[in-house]
């Protein structure tokens, strides 16, 4: 068996229908038993938006770190929210009918839990150093957490590293090239510039990641409403059918959508979980190493903005589909490319406007991945890798737009995959850790350092 | 030349000393808002003279009133002869230092006479001599050592005792800190009446207040029992209750000032 094979075999369990319930299963034990969103479900809401949104006016107010909450969550969300909330949220519509958008829905809701433990525990975990800054995330959190399976952090790490160079970069600088180069870049003056940004930015450490972060998350989201808002218009007297069907289409889609157009139940389920699990990266332990950076009085609080962050992630992934359904376009079928193009097609600004925001999802992604693989990498080999890792970043940024390396992205992309694993099996372990940090923060207690 | 703190030297044990000792010279001391005087011409203390503000009293008044002083720095200069003189010398001297510091030990009067008065919390009825009630009408917002440097000084001191004792005054330190503006930061869980700030601003307010004290939230005025709690540089946390009495919300600049 060779190296591609087993690959491939590895990637259809990752990525696999058992592996999505595993998922779905971890964020429902840490949202019932853990977090206990259910006990006070009003209040939990209260409290989501105003320790986040109603704390917006605070941004640049930190608690003495390197970067604000708020910059920690931009930072986070510049990697989430990319093109899989775009082009992937039709592929699974395509794929499972609009049915699997009510499936993405129940998956956005447990992952919250998943994505609320990630950043709580990446705060309680993360290591300080002399200087004032701080490194955290999964690995730290598995290593010091579970010091009996530290091997978990390690392997956690190992897997991040890699997986950034593949669909953290490559695929993102692939992306990149792919919207720009028809609108007449050419593809290696686009990975050149790609390269740059990604050198200077990574070279400045979180502080100009998270400034680099503030700036690219609002553009991206300016963008997709500039995208999407003109089709919403166009669309907006379908949207409630469009709603009724998703509901209609979750349990019975032949029945709802008819036999003939060949969607089941299966498809449904399997297409809509996808989406909300991978779309919003919770329980793949990504968003974790941005949300341990920020500087807070507990990190209850940080797990609040992990809320903001699939709520952000949702509205998007809800808009894109249900603006995809009110279209009608879904029906046609063929492949995601032709569904953007002829979706977008209606756009006054036409193609354009897609390309520059799939490009703009990219490229924010891309160098958030960047920090998040050099972090990995620190923790692995220590502080001396971070200069050669960024080099290897940026010289696979410029190679990217140019295409090739299909192998190494395919294992990338399992590894990516597989970073979910010892990061599932440790929210599982240390969701009590979890679930007294709840209880004290709401209790009004200090947060207390691990020993 | 001599000097010390009369916390280590008392006084009467100090000026024993230099009588001892035969010595001419000028023992000056500091305290905080007092300054005094005591001339010795071998060894016989001729002239004594406490002044704090615009008020001064000197000769055995002043000797009943040093006696009580707990902690004052002092230097002792040789050779400076006193400019009049307003005591006795003799045996007077130590017999009457003898006898105010047996008084002022059955006091329990604050040893810092930098401290205000003023009326106490209290809400009881007490029932008070015309004396007593001569001396509350003139104290309020005043240093104990401006109230005691008046005629009588041993006898006022009794009576600021019985008021201070019965709770009739308090004395408090007096405080010039700055306002500190703060965002308000909400600290969920039960209770009310409490105000959080960053261990280290509290640590700064504690060493400069030496007393328990408070916090003053303004605009509103509210009063609040403050404690420390870690890692909220710049924030003011504040439980649910009280955020909704105070009609704030996360991230309201409020100005606080602490006060005893």
């Amino acid at each position: 068996m060779d190296i591609l094979t087993l690959n491939e075999g590895l990637n259809r369990i990752v990525y696999g229908f058992p592996m999505k319930l595993v998922f779905l299963l971890v964020g429902a034990y840490l949202v019932i038993f853990q977090i206990r969103w259910f006990s006070a479900p009003l209040r939990m809401v209260r409290v989501s938006f105003s320790e986040t949104l109603g704390a917006i006016r605070e941004r640049a107010y930190g608690f003495g770190g390197q970067i604000t909450p708020f910059q920690a969550t931009m930072v986070a969300l510049s990697a989430t929210i990319g093109t899989g909330h775009l082009l992937g949220m039709l592929a699974a519509v395509l794929l499972g009918g609009p049915g699997a958008v009510f499936w993405m829905w129940l998956g956005y809701f447990f992952g919250t839990g998943t994505k609320f433990a990630e950043a709580t525990l990446a705060v309680h975990y993360r290591r300080r150093f002399a200087d004032g800054s701080v490194s955290g995330g999964p690995m730290y959190y598995l290593s010091r957490g579970l010091p009996r399976l530290r091997f978990l952090g390690h392997l956690f790490a190992f897997f991040a590293a890699l997986s950034a160079f593949g669909i953290g970069n490559l695929s993102q600088a692939g992306a990149v090239g792919g919207a720009l180069v028809p609108l007449g870049a050419p593809p290696a003056l686009v990975g050149l510039f790609l390269a740059l940004l990604v050198g200077v930015v990574l070279g400045g450490g979180i502080v100009r990641v998270a400034r680099f972060a503030q700036v690219v998350v609002p553009l991206k989201l300016l963008l997709f409403l500039v995208a999407v808002g003109p089709l919403l218009a166009l669309y907006g007297g379908r949207l409630l059918e469009a709603l009724a069907l998703v509901f209609r289409a979750a349990f019975s889609p032949e029945a709802a959508l008819g036999g003939a157009a060949g969607y089941s139940l299966f498809a449904a389920i399997n297409a809509g979980l996808g989406r909300g699990i991978f779309a919003n990266e919770a329980g793949l332990g990504s968003a974790a190493i941005a949300h341990a950076q920020a500087q807070v009085d507990h990190p209850v609080r940080q797990g609040f903005w992990g809320v903001t962050e699939m709520f952000l992630s949702f509205l998007v992934t809800s808009l894109t589909a249900l603006t995809f359904i009110a279209s009608g376009l879904w029906q046609e079928g063929g492949s995601v490319a032709e569904a953007a193009q002829a979706l977008f097609g209606a756009h006054p600004l036409g193609g354009v406007v897609l390309a520059l925001t799939v490009a703009v999802f990219a490229l924010g992604t891309m160098v958030a991945w960047g920090f998040y693989g050099e972090e990995a990498a620190a923790f692995l080999f220590g502080e001396g890798i971070r200069w050669p890792y960024r080099l290897t970043f940026a010289t696979l940024a410029f190679v990217g737009p140019l295409g090739g390396l299909e192998a190494f992205l395919a294992i990338s992309d399992t590894l990516n995959g597989l970073m979910a694993i010892p990061n599932l099996l440790g929210l599982v372990l240390l969701g009590g850790v979890v679930g007294r940090l709840v209880y004290g923060f709401f209790r009004g207690e200090p947060w207390v350092l691990p020993r | 030349m001599l000097s010390g703190n009369l916390a280590e030297f008392p006084f009467p044990s100090l000026v024993g000393a230099l009588m001892q000792a035969g010595r001419t010279g000028r023992l000056f001391l500091r305290a905080p808002f007092l300054e005094a005087e005591v001339y010795l011409r071998g060894g016989q203390p001729l002239h004594a003279r406490v002044q704090a503000g615009g008020r001064a009293l000197e000769g055995e008044e002043a000797l009943d009133l040093l006696a009580g002083l707990r902690r004052a720095s002092f230097t002792f200069e040789p050779e400076v002869l006193p400019p009049h003189t307003t005591l006795l010398g003799g045996l007077a001297v130590p017999a009457r230092l003898a006898e105010a510091q047996a008084a002022w030990e059955k006091l329990n009067l604050p040893p810092d006479w930098g401290y205000v008065l003023r009326l106490g919390p209290g809400g009881g009825e007490v029932e008070l001599p015309p004396e007593a009630l001569g001396v509350l009408a003139q104290v309020e917002g005043r240093r104990i050592a401006e109230v005691l440097l008046a005629p009588g000084p041993l006898r006022l001191a009794r009576v600021l005792n019985t008021l201070l004792g019965l709770g009739v005054l308090e004395a408090v330190p007096e405080l010039a800190l700055p306002p500190v503006s703060l965002l308000v930061l909400p600290i969920y869980g039960p209770g009310t009446g409490v105000a959080y700030v960053d261990e280290p601003l509290y640590a700064e307010w504690a060493r400069a207040i030496r007393h328990g004290f408070r916090l003053r939230l303004n605009p509103s005025g509210a009063l609040m029992e403050v404690r420390p709690r870690p890692n909220i540089p710049g924030r003011l946390g504040l439980l649910e209750e009280d955020l909704r009495r105070l009609r704030l919300r996360r991230g309201d600049k409020v100005e606080v000032v602490p006060e005893v």
